[in-house]
């Protein structure tokens, strides 16, 4: 282990194309330097000083861009005296948090809690719902201010991240031009919307991890930035799932970094340990916790019943707050109203309604329904009596009855109480989408095909109640559904129904058990006859709710399925972004006199920043040949300088881009925003790369030409684009000459398609 | 792993020297000096699998265990079973030229029809049903799946002929075709009119083909470096035009050529840019250019062939349909004017739209209400109570010249030929329709019809009734219209309405909903006529009618009745079909019984049903040899743990493996690993419906891995075979390994796999078995085989 060579020479066989290989010897400074810290390297990964710091001229220009910056994103930022675009939605979540009521979201709660803070701050009292007309007594100015502070440290952000990563002060100055001027990032600043703070936790992760790459090992400003970025991997993960994008990034500069210390011999194990176990520190068990917390405090901050309960367990909603089911009938007894809900997440209630199977065996539908209504209660009743028996009824001289109690293993018939059928199984049918299970239908009474068919046994698989016992009890106890002609199980496996059953989910039979599919709780018991009492059943532990939320989370975001019958003008189709193609507007009247906003980027400089993201691959493969083809260490070192730089923010732009090609879901060119930060700094790397490379073979003052005709042209297209980012008060059609593409909607109604 | 001590090379590390520049071996000088002197081809050998005794013997042998399982009892069962119902269909359309429409290219298919026809076959039977008998219906299924038996029969051997040429010892090419030739799944597929094995030869024959070609490169632009590069185009040509799957095996391809060409450029090769341009363009030419020619002329051939129309046409363009023969498209038809007296006959059930004066009953059987209006049925055949007057919703100026408001001619005056066109009814009309025999209108409105309650009734109602009338207009909308033209003043004209060449749809105006009947017959009340009702998704072939009669004309004696045909050339067919192929193979997502997830595939969680017979207890049931499918994971999974650690080991400074044996593993190795992942893993994006044969080309390459990890633990003496120069044979190379040891694990390997494969072999074969023996064959619970308990 005593030479230094990178890879020792191979042996040479007769037909020797062996030794040449992709891995060439690597001279370059890519591994830290392990125990010379008091003689720290000169320089770092992006071929810049080492201890990365700012001078006067920087601070000037980041205060230049701040003062700018926050000039874009709050002028006028009240002028639209109402709920505008999805602040419907985001005031009214964090307006959730001051009424601490319980709501459902796709989002993880991070940002939302933000906004909440804002309101908070601002001195909203939960009472506005966020529809219409703002009320004097919400300053939702002040809320927009707050919010948009997130969006306007984007620009300063931007600069200084270039900066670190090694680009020229004047470039990395144009950089923050881009941001700063860029009509769409800046119209989704001055909202109250989610967007900022994702963008703003984007940029920071972005920011710690270059600087992190600026600085030695194991120092303290080190650490600094290594926790730092683990933290905002953190918030990013925490305000949307989209940040999972950013986690991947940075995971993936982690994986090359340790790989290309794992290459450096010099490094001894216990160095190289110490390196892996920091990072798993950093950039797993921060990020982690934190997103765990945030959900902590979620969970800690909503104890009231609000509209998102029945997300949540039953026996979670039993301990929030005025929730109805904290209190009702405990035991259930023949004659109770029930609702019947599945255990597996996104099922709903096992649900029945007057319309029949299309084939099959023609009877009366049985579905799973996401919401508890008349259609989903049903009766409970003895084999012993006969159906339709009112159990409620008083006796004959007047007495209320006992009521009788159902018991595990004990058979009973299950009346659907709107249309009077039960619920029954046959064995000849199978079922219309699962094929292999069979199908479960509602049926008459008269008209079932064996005296057993109608009959189920409840039988006890779990139960979280504080006693126990074998009676069937109210969310405390999870149990099967037995069919004793079939000996099947009633099974939601999670299908969803064609169209003939309402897009609702399947319920079938099936021989074997095990899974969420086949187990049921007793959601609501009403019975007159059975008081009224608290439910006693144990709150589930905050793992548990975790990751339950975190289930139905995905579940409502893949069941965001884009509609193509209903298309409407607002979606767009990720193959659109980068072209500009489909502008949004955020309100649907558009009339003069009416504040309009128009969700359009500044479309000189988002197009440049498309042709760099798509030049910057052909860039990289042209260097590679290059340096394959030449002997000169000039050509290496170009190359390694490339990459280093341009990784980061290349992979950052395909990592947030590409992804949504495969998703199912509905998507929106404010979807491509933290892909446009990324596309931006790209821009402004390649123009400072190329420029660099022109100044060095001709002198010429390249990076100052193209300064100046790129901050020229990103104003140019600021200013064109501005009425709709300030909110246009007068007939669009004035504006129809700055609709530059036949797709965009400007002043007509909707996209030529 | 003692073999990996002895041979790891540590020995040769003396050779090394510290830093200094690669030596420049003496072949690769006679090939960086070619350029100046005359290029000497390498001397024409035979291939050296037969040139040593051994080899050809390993050759025949392979040859025989390939064979022998493929053809015994390939006559049974004498019935269709599964896709045969597809594939045996296709075939016959070739012999009887008639046009039919698939996903698949048509090389595979072609292929199929070539023995029928040699026999003598005209295409007679049309492979209908699974389970339908072949002697009855007197199909030469035998010569069929005989042709599939011996494409499929030359995979193992093409893959003994690779594994030799790659430099593995005979033995571990013996037997790792000998795995290959025993696994039921693959079996199974070459035993039926099925096109998996067909495009998996042409697969693996390009393989071996680059392969041949890559032992070359030493001796560039030699006749035989030539024919191997373009024989491998050919070859992958083939491979897509069987089926569109060959395109993993093209890029697979694709990235040996890369990763070659990528070497050719190093500084360090001293290949000069213009030589390096002659290496890109020789393989651009061949590698993607003969391809596309090959898919080409196959596309060319299919088109000659298929003249005919035939159940393919209703997938095309109009243009496309009138090329073919008999499409009644490019029939002599009558074009429809307004105040002519049409019957609408259904495209599906062949039934008219007819009225009669009884009325719907006021309440159904089921409770229901009717609007107790006129009857409108479809009738099984064409009366008088079948034909409508074409009105226009609204009259203009020619037709009020020459009709009422009835349709009835008010004159007798001919009519000039410039109102005719005014006359003509056109794509999009708007149309009331007034029934001869009653003299009303048809109507539709929003009360629920018989049998059908989610649709809307039809009825008639007088002509005069104002309320009605919006209900009253339809609109006539072609299927696939053609695009509209322009008249000589530059209106937009749409495409005429022509007697049974035109399919459309009678559309509410009002309503929105489409005319349909299904076979459903109504009751008593209505005579057992089929129910016709608003439908209101127009879309289906349920909502198609086409004109059958224009009361009082005849084709025959008409002048209007000759149809232009319009040009269409080759390119623009090809482009046609290809669309269409690609946009129904991704509309292949409906779910199917026996379809699975690609994870699942390796596993074999998942069998399919081919046949079954329930008389005797007979099953075919898909299903791969369950010890050669866990025995070819385990040797993909240690490869893959292998190479990770060479590359560890590399960036550590120290070598795994003996350098002789790591460049063996890294270029052949890989080369398998690399096909295995690419024609596995592009299915996991993939939206359409899988089913587990797609898994069988990388059954074939996995195995091939297993064999290179055969050879890595059983072959100590791995120069002998590495270093053998591509040009000379390999006469006095020892066949088996020295270690007795090791040759009892390869026999092992061997009679496993044989028994395996036997012990479930009743599945490939059909033989009877016993509910008993069937489920004690049941190794996992997701095998789903008929007849477990009876």
């Amino acid at each position: 282990m005593s030479t230094i060579t990178r890879r020792k020479p191979r042996l040479i066989f007769e037909d020797s194309d062996t030794k040449e290989d992709l891995f060439k010897t690597q001279t370059l400074p890519l591994s830290e330097d392990y125990k010379d810290n008091s003689k720290p390297r000169t320089q770092n990964v992006f071929f810049t000083k080492k201890e990365f710091g700012l001078d006067k001229m920087d601070y000037i220009c980041l205060v230049v861009l701040t003062a700018l910056s926050l000039f874009t994103r709050l002028y006028q930022i009240g002028k639209r005296k109402s709920v505008t675009w999805d602040e419907s939605h985001f005031g009214k979540f964090g307006a959730y948090y001051l009424n601490r009521t319980f709501y459902g979201d796709v989002h993880p709660p991070l940002a939302k809690m933000l906004v909440g803070l804002a309101e908070l701050i601002a001195g909203h009292d939960g009472r506005f719902n966020f529809k219409g007309d703002y009320p004097s007594y919400v300053n939702f100015t002040f809320m927009r201010a707050q919010i948009a502070l997130y969006g306007a440290a984007l620009v300063p952000i931007s600069f200084v991240t270039l900066k670190a990563l090694g680009i020229s002060r004047k470039m990395a100055f144009l950089g923050g031009i881009f941001i700063l001027f860029d009509n769409a990032i800046c119209l989704m600043s001055r909202f109250i919307l989610l967007d900022e703070p994702l963008l703003f936790f984007t940029s920071t992760t972005l920011l710690f991890v270059t600087l992190f790459y600026t600085s030695n090992s194991f120092t303290t400003k080190w650490y600094v930035y290594l926790f730092s970025t683990g933290l905002s991997m953190g918030m990013v993960l925490s305000s949307k799932w989209v940040g999972l994008f950013c986690v991947a990034l940075v995971g993936l500069a982690t994986i090359e970094d340790l790989y290309l210390k794992f290459g450096d011999l010099k490094m001894p194990k216990a160095v190289y340990t110490r390196h892996w176990c920091v990072r798993i520190a950093a950039f797993i068990v921060v990020p982690l916790s934190f997103y765990m917390f945030t959900f902590k405090l979620h969970f800690m901050i909503l104890n009231k019943s609000g509209p998102g309960d029945k997300d949540m367990t039953p026996a979670f909603q039993a301990h929030l707050k005025n929730n109805n089911l904290g209190v009702q009938s405990y035991l259930v007894a023949f004659g109770s109203k029930l609702s019947i809900r599945s255990m597996k997440i996104g099922n709903g209630y096992l649900h029945s309604h007057s319309t029949n199977y299309p084939s099959g065996s023609n009877r009366q539908q049985i579905t799973c329904y996401g919401y508890d209504d008349d259609n989903g209660k049903w009766i409970v009743e003895s084999s012993e009596r006969n159906p339709g028996y009112n159990y409620t009824a008083n006796t004959e001289d007047g007495n209320p009855q006992q009521p009788i109690y159902v018991n595990e293993g004990e058979y009973v018939r299950l009346r659907h109480e709107k249309t009077n059928q039960y619920l029954g199984m046959d064995i000849k049918h199978q079922s219309l989408v699962t094929k292999s299970d069979k199908e479960a239908s509602c049926m008459k009474y008269e008209d079932a095909p064996h005296k057993d068919a109608l009959l189920w046994k409840f039988e006890i698989v779990d139960d979280e109640g504080m006693q126990k016992s074998n009676r069937i009890r109210t969310i405390s106890v999870t149990f099967t559904l037995k069919n004793k002609f079939t000996g099947m199980h009633l099974r939601a496996p999670g299908t969803t129904l064609p169209p003939w059953g309402f897009d609702q989910m399947e319920v079938c039979g099936s021989k074997s058990t095990g899974g969420d599919d086949y187990l049921w709780i007793v959601e609501k018991n009403t019975n007159p006859l059975v008081m009224s009492t608290k439910i006693k059943v144990k709150k589930p532990g905050f793992l548990k709710s975790f990751i339950y939320l975190n289930m139905k989370m995905a579940r409502s975001n893949n069941a965001l399925i884009p509609d193509r019958d209903k298309y409407n003008h607002l979606e767009s189709d990720p193959i659109t972004w980068p072209f500009l193609i489909f502008p949004m507007r955020l309100l649907g009247s558009w009339n003069p006199g009416d504040i309009k906003y128009y969700e359009i980027g500044n479309p000189i400089t988002w197009w440049s920043s498309t042709a760099a993201s798509l030049l910057f691959p052909i860039h990289l493969i042209l260097l590679i040949i290059v340096a394959s083809r030449s002997k000169s260490q000039e050509d290496h070192t170009c190359l390694m300088q490339y990459w280093n730089r341009g990784k980061f923010l290349w992979f950052g732009w395909a990592l947030h881009y590409f992804p949504f090609f495969l998703m199912g879901r509905v998507t929106y060119i404010h979807h491509y925003l933290p892909a446009l930060y990324f596309a931006y700094l790209t821009l402004a790397f390649e123009i400072d790369f190329i420029a660099g490379y022109i100044e060095l073979k001709t002198k010429l003052r390249t990076r100052t030409i193209l300064f100046l005709v790129w901050g020229f042209l990103s104003i140019l297209g600021f200013m064109l684009y501005m009425p709709f980012t300030f909110g246009y008060t007068q007939n669009a059609r004035n504006l129809k000459y700055r609709q530059w593409l036949p797709t965009w909607n400007i002043y007509e109604d909707y996209h030529k398609m | 792993m003692t073999s990996v001590e002895d041979a790891s090379g540590l020995h040769h590390r003396k050779t090394a020297t510290k830093g200094a520049s690669p030596p420049v071996t003496p072949i690769k000088n006679a090939t960086s000096n070619q350029s100046n002197e005359k290029k000497e081809n390498p001397p024409i050998s035979l291939p050296k699998i037969l040139s040593s005794n051994a080899a050809l013997a390993g050759l025949i042998l392979t040859s025989i265990i390939a064979i022998l399982p493929r053809i015994y009892l390939i006559w049974f069962p004498q019935e269709v079973v599964f896709d045969e119902v597809h594939f045996g269909k296709f075939a016959s359309y070739y012999l009887r030229r008639q046009y039919y429409f698939d996903v698949h290219p048509p090389l595979a298919k072609m292929i199929l029809a070539i023995p029928a026809k040699l026999v003598g076959y005209n295409g007679k039977f049309l492979f209908e049903k699974i389970g339908m008998n072949y002697i009855e219906n007197g199909a030469p299924y035998f010569v069929m799946r005989m042709t599939v038996a011996m494409f499929g029969a030359s995979i193992p051997i093409l893959a003994y002929m690779i594994m030799a040429e790659s430099g593995y010892s005979l033995a571990v090419s013996f037997i790792t075709a000998s795995l290959i030739s025993l696994d039921n799944s693959l079996v199974l597929h070459s035993r039926l009119i099925l096109l998996d094995s067909i495009m998996l030869f042409f697969m693996v024959s390009s393989i071996y083909s680059y392969i041949r070609f890559f032992k070359l490169r030493f001796h560039p632009f030699t006749t035989q470096w030539y024919l191997w590069l373009t024989t491998t185009g050919f070859l992958l040509g083939c491979a897509v035009s069987c089926k569109l799957v060959g395109l993993f095996t093209f890029s697979c391809v694709g990235i040996f050529v890369l990763y070659d060409l990528w070497r050719i450029l190093d500084i360090n090769r001293n290949t000069t840019i213009s030589e390096f341009g002659k290496h890109f363009a020789a393989r651009a030419v061949s590698l993607i250019l003969v391809p596309i020619v090959v898919y080409l002329t196959f596309f060319y051939v299919h088109f000659s062939i298929l003249t005919n129309t035939g159940p393919g046409d209703a997938y095309h363009t109009p243009n496309f349909q009138m090329q073919l023969a008999g499409n009644q498209l490019a029939m002599n038809t009558l074009p429809v004017y307004f105040g002519d007296s049409v019957s609408f006959k259904h495209i599906d059930t062949n039934t008219f739209i007819s009225s009669r004066d009884e009325i719907y009953p006021l309440k159904y059987a089921d409770g229901r209400v009717s609007s107790n209006g006129q009857q409108v049925t479809a009738t099984g055949a064409e009366t008088d109570e079948s034909f409508w007057t074409v009105i226009p919703g609204e009259l203009f100026e020619e037709y009020t010249n020459h009709f009422d408001v009835n349709g009835t001619r008010i004159n007798d005056l001919p009519i000039p030929p410039e109102s005719l066109i005014e006359l003509k009814v056109r794509h999009n009309d708007v149309v009331r329709l007034l029934h001869k025999t009653t003299n009303c209108v048809l109507r539709t409105h929003d009360v629920a019809a018989p049998l059908t309650p989610t649709n809307m009734e039809f009825t008639c109602v007088n002509s005069t009734d104002e309320k009605a009338y919006k209900d009253t207009l339809f609109y006539l909308k072609f299927d696939q219209p053609s695009a509209a033209t322009k008249d000589s003043e530059g209106n937009l004209i749409q495409e005429e309405l022509r007697t049974s060449s035109k399919r459309f749809r009678i559309v509410s105006k009002s309503q929105n909903v489409a005319a349909m009947t299904h076979a459903k017959k109504l009751p008593k009340w209505g005579h057992g006529d089929q129910e016709i009702n608003g439908k209101k998704a127009a879309s289906g072939s349920n909502t198609l009618w086409t004109i059958n009669t224009v009361s009082g004309k005849n084709v025959s004696d008409s002048e209007e009745t000759k149809v232009t045909i319009p040009k269409m050339g080759f390119f623009a067919k090809f482009i046609e079909l290809q669309r269409l192929m690609l946009e129904h193979n991704a509309k292949l997502t409906k779910p199917h019984p026996y379809q699975s997830t690609p994870a699942s595939w390796p596993l074999m969680l998942r069998g399919v049903s081919f046949w079954t017979d329930s008389n005797y207890n007979r099953q075919i049931y898909f299903l791969g040899n369950p010890f050669g499918w866990a025995m070819s994971i385990l040797g993909i999974g240690m490869f893959s743990v292998i190479i990770l650690g060479i590359l560890a080991g590399h960036r550590r400074n120290f070598d795994l493996v003996s350098a002789i044996v790591e460049r063996h593993l890294m270029r052949n190795g890989l080369i398998f690993a690399i096909c295995y992942a690419m024609h596995y893993l592009p299915f996991f994006i993939m939206g359409r419906a899988l089913f587990i044969h797609h898994y069988l080309p990388s059954v074939v390459f996995g195995y091939m891995v297993l064999g290179s990890m055969l050879q890595f633990f059983t072959v100590d003496n791995y120069q002998q075979y590495a270093l053998f120069s591509p040009v000379f044979s390999r006469i006095n190379l020892p066949i088996l390994p020295k270690s007795k040891r090791m040759i009892a694990y390869l026999g092992l390997v061997l009679a496993l796999q044989f028994l395996t494969f036997c012990y479930f072999a009743p599945f490939v074969y059909g033989t009877t078995l016993t509910p008993s023996q069937v489920r004690s064959r049941k190794w996992l619970p997701s095998w789903d085989f008929a007849f477990t308990n009876k």
